[in-house]
């Protein structure tokens, strides 16, 4: 989005939220940031079509190993977005 | 594909209590299908593991290792080499798998990441349908290809019974009656005539009534 952030947020860049597995965020948790924003494209805006509302699934836990259930008992503290029109937040987890 | 669910965390963090060492291994075969031990899950598995324990301030160390098969010794002995560094064996395979780790590496105790459920199909991404329960008597050619043992909540052989309503079993409503899936299979292939024919009493002894079950080839051996 071509802002600056703080020296201590690491951007890391993936092809469309689809691809974001909860592998990839407890690996992310192990390696010890104290919290994980996932941000996409607007629900029906998708590039892929339908990758976000794949990853709004695995957040609730609806798919597979969700994100969600990964974390209920290790950091159950997935935030809500505070304005969710502004971008499609995934979700927030931060580590207690 | 034997089908299997990861049992929840909890349960495996209680198992794993007094374990500071562990060798996870996963399985390629069918809980990988099935999304419950193959690689990926052995990855996600040992992560939590991880996080839960440092969480409690307590150490953890896991190998993560995911094996072709955990049916067949040839793969299991690939561990051999290193099993010995740790405390406790955790494997993500089926019943099978798991016992026959343990059968191999008797002075480890082997303990099930999963819970092993049923002989079945994937209906579709994410959604797996029992189909067969290994009588050891197949009576497909009977029944249109569709097996009253598995499908029937009463494995009745000459069905349906009085609980079959619009197609759905009395034990649950999204349940389909096996014998009304039979039936309007039979139609399809117009062979309902086979329907008229009574099944006889099943010989239950190729089942699990005459104890765990072996097969041997001679042919075969070396």
């Amino acid at each position: 989005m071509r802002l600056n952030y703080p020296t201590n947020v690491k951007i890391v860049k993936v092809p469309c939220t689809g691809r974001v597995d909860v592998l990839l965020i407890l690996k992310t948790f192990e390696s010890g940031v104290d919290g994980v924003y996932l941000a996409g494209c607007l629900e029906g805006e998708c590039h892929f079509l339908r990758g976000n509302l794949r990853a709004k699934k695995r957040y609730k836990g609806s798919r597979g190993p969700g994100v969600q259930r990964a974390f209920q008992n290790i950091n159950p503290r997935p935030l809500e977005p505070s304005n969710p029109r502004t971008l499609f937040k995934q979700g927030i987890w931060r580590t207690e | 594909m034997i089908v299997a669910n990861r049992k929840t965390l909890e349960e495996i963090l209680a198992m794993l209590k007094p374990y500071k060492k562990v060798l996870l291994l996963g399985c390629n075969e069918c809980v990988t299908v099935c999304a419950a031990g193959g690689e990926r899950e052995v990855g996600v598995l040992a992560s939590e593991l991880k996080l839960s324990r440092a969480k409690e301030g307590q150490e953890i160390e896991i190998k993560e290792q995911t094996l072709e098969r955990q049916c067949d010794h040839e793969y299991i002995d690939q561990v051999r080499p290193f099993v010995g560094d740790y405390e406790v064996i955790l494997s993500m395979a089926c019943g099978a798998g798991i016992q026959y780790v343990g059968e191999k590496y008797r002075t480890k105790p082997v303990l099930p990441a999963v819970n092993t459920t049923f002989l079945g199909v994937t209906l579709e991404q994410g959604v797996w349908s029992e189909r067969c329960q290994g009588c050891g008597a197949c009576i497909l050619d009977q029944t249109g290809g569709i097996c009253p043992i598995a499908r029937c909540a009463k494995s009745l052989l000459n069905g349906p019974c009085g609980g079959s309503s619009n197609g759905k079993c009395e034990v649950d409503k999204d349940l389909d009656c096996g014998w009304q899936l039979i039936i309007d299979r039979l139609k399809e292939l117009g062979q309902l005539d086979k329907y008229e024919e009574i099944i006889p009493v099943k010989d239950w002894t190729t089942s699990r009534d005459g104890g765990p079950r072996r097969r041997i080839r001679e042919d075969l051996k070396l």
